[in-house]
């Protein structure tokens, strides 16, 4: 019976230490007493392919010694709800965190695409990291809760009366989706007619800049259209919504979306580090016509790149609030169901 | 198989689970060993694969519910089990619990 041998010998690798010899033995038996039950029913001795079918019923050795390992998960029934819970919060933090901390460095510093490509490609180290630490936590506290019978209680003092109040349904108005389609075309409309009547931006200011040796860099020109495209893409967006009777999470999700490609249009603003630049009809001191440029640039740049930052926050903010609700929405539903 | 086919799988082997432990404890009122425990509960019509029954043995004997001893029996060492005292008291509550469960059971589905 070498085969039933080499079988017994395979699953007594890799089962627990101190129990091994006692559990071989009484699976010995039982595979045994299957072989003398089967050799009677024939009457005769099984062949080699009779005794590795019987053997192969009996399962693969390593699923055999599972069966006997003392603690079958890394978290536990009891534990698990907690941890899925504790799990999205931590890397939602993690993942804002990094985001937000990153993204004022990067604003403060020499913002650039490529830096924030980086920033976005680090994403989901930190949500790994976050989420290895959150699972070593639960397995250690479910070691302690079943091997070390700590208890917990962490949800057994709460009173009905400390819930939060009962939020108010979000009112559907029919004229707020008009007045952001009104909104999106006067938007569209206007930074049309810009590049013709710079007082629409700057007001007075326009006719006392038109009579200084600068003009707009070209960026500027570079960028107009890709955004003209962006503001173009929204007020159809728009439009559809006027025909969308609730406020569901799509809209907020592509809002969020045309948002962040904003920012990436301003990313590639700030890139260009260069907003305005010296006129061909310059004349007088070139030089510290220059100087004048350089700081006018600088002064631009950093209020560009504080705008990065709020906008990136923002992003962030609204980002998270999203998950947030729909985390929200499917909890309830599922707690309802149940 | 198909979706509806695997949920009632899984529902099979959930109710089975609940009963298998008492379905043991029951048949070990006398002594047995793992292969016989197991042809008996086969002849009551209650299959169990042996890789569920003697972890369950070892698990219950852990717990105090069933004590064991080696003895030789037909030129080979078999481990005989049998009801420990604490496992002749348990069973008598798991049988009042499962009778009573039984009784409101059958009361749903006579309304039903």
């Amino acid at each position: 019976m070498e085969l039933l041998d080499r079988y017994l010998q395979a699953i007594k690798r890799f089962l627990p230490l101190g129990h091994q010899e006692d559990i071989i033995k009484e699976l010995s038996d039982n595979l045994l007493s299957r072989i003398e039950d089967k050799e009677s029913e024939l009457g005769r001795q099984l062949q080699e392919f009779e005794l590795e079918s019987i053997i192969k019923s009996h399962g693969h050795p390593i699923l055999v010694a599972a069966r006997y390992q003392p603690q079958q998960y890394l978290i536990g029934p009891m534990v698990a709800p907690l941890y899925w819970f504790i799990l999205k919060i931590a890397v939602a933090m993690a993942i804002a965190v990094y985001g937000i901390v990153n993204t004022v460095l990067m604003a403060l510093g020499t913002p650039t695409l490529q830096g924030a490509i980086q920033i976005i490609l680090g994403v989901p180290r930190v949500a790994w990291i976050t989420a290895a630490w959150v699972t070593f936590s639960f397995v250690a506290i479910e070691i302690a809760v079943t091997k070390y019978n700590v208890k917990l209680n962490w949800f057994e003092n709460w009173s009905p009366r400390s819930l939060p109040r009962l939020e108010k349904d979000q009112q559907k108005h029919r004229c707020h989706p008009m007045v952001e389609f009104l909104g999106a075309v006067f938007l569209v409309l206007w930074m049309l007619i810009v590049p013709y009547h710079p007082f629409l931006v700057f007001g007075p200011g326009a006719y006392y800049l038109q009579s200084q040796p600068i003009q707009a860099a070209p960026i500027w020109y570079s960028l107009y259209w890709p955004f003209m495209a962006l503001l173009f893409a929204s007020m159809i967006v728009k439009a559809a919504y006027l025909f969308s009777f609730s406020w569901s999470w799509p809209k907020k999700f592509i809002d969020l979306i045309f948002r962040m490609l904003g920012l990436l249009l301003l990313s590639l603003l700030i890139e260009a580090h260069e907003f305005v630049i010296l006129s061909g009809t310059a004349t007088g001191d070139i030089t510290h016509l220059q100087d004048s440029i350089a700081k006018l640039n600088y002064g631009i740049l950093i209020g560009l790149r504080i705008a990065l930052a709020i906008a990136a926050v923002n992003i962030l903010w609204e980002g998270g609030r999203i998950l947030y609700e729909s985390y929200r929405g499917r909890s309830s539903y599922q707690a309802l169901r149940l | 198989m198909t979706t509806s086919e695997n949920h009632f799988e899984n529902l099979r082997l959930e109710l089975r689970r609940g009963c298998l432990v008492l379905a043991v404890l029951s048949q070990l009122r006398e002594e047995h060993y793992g292969y016989t425990l197991r042809k008996a509960l086969a002849d009551h019509g209650l299959s169990i694969e042996e890789n569920t029954l003697y972890p369950l043995l070892r698990r219950l004997e852990s717990q105090g519910l069933l004590v064991s001893e080696w003895r030789e029996e037909d030129k080979r060492n078999k481990r005989f089990y049998r009801l420990s005292r604490d496992g002749k008291k348990i069973l008598q509550q798991l049988l009042e619990e499962w009778q009573s469960i039984n009784e409101s059971l059958n009361l749903i589905l006579q309304e039903a």
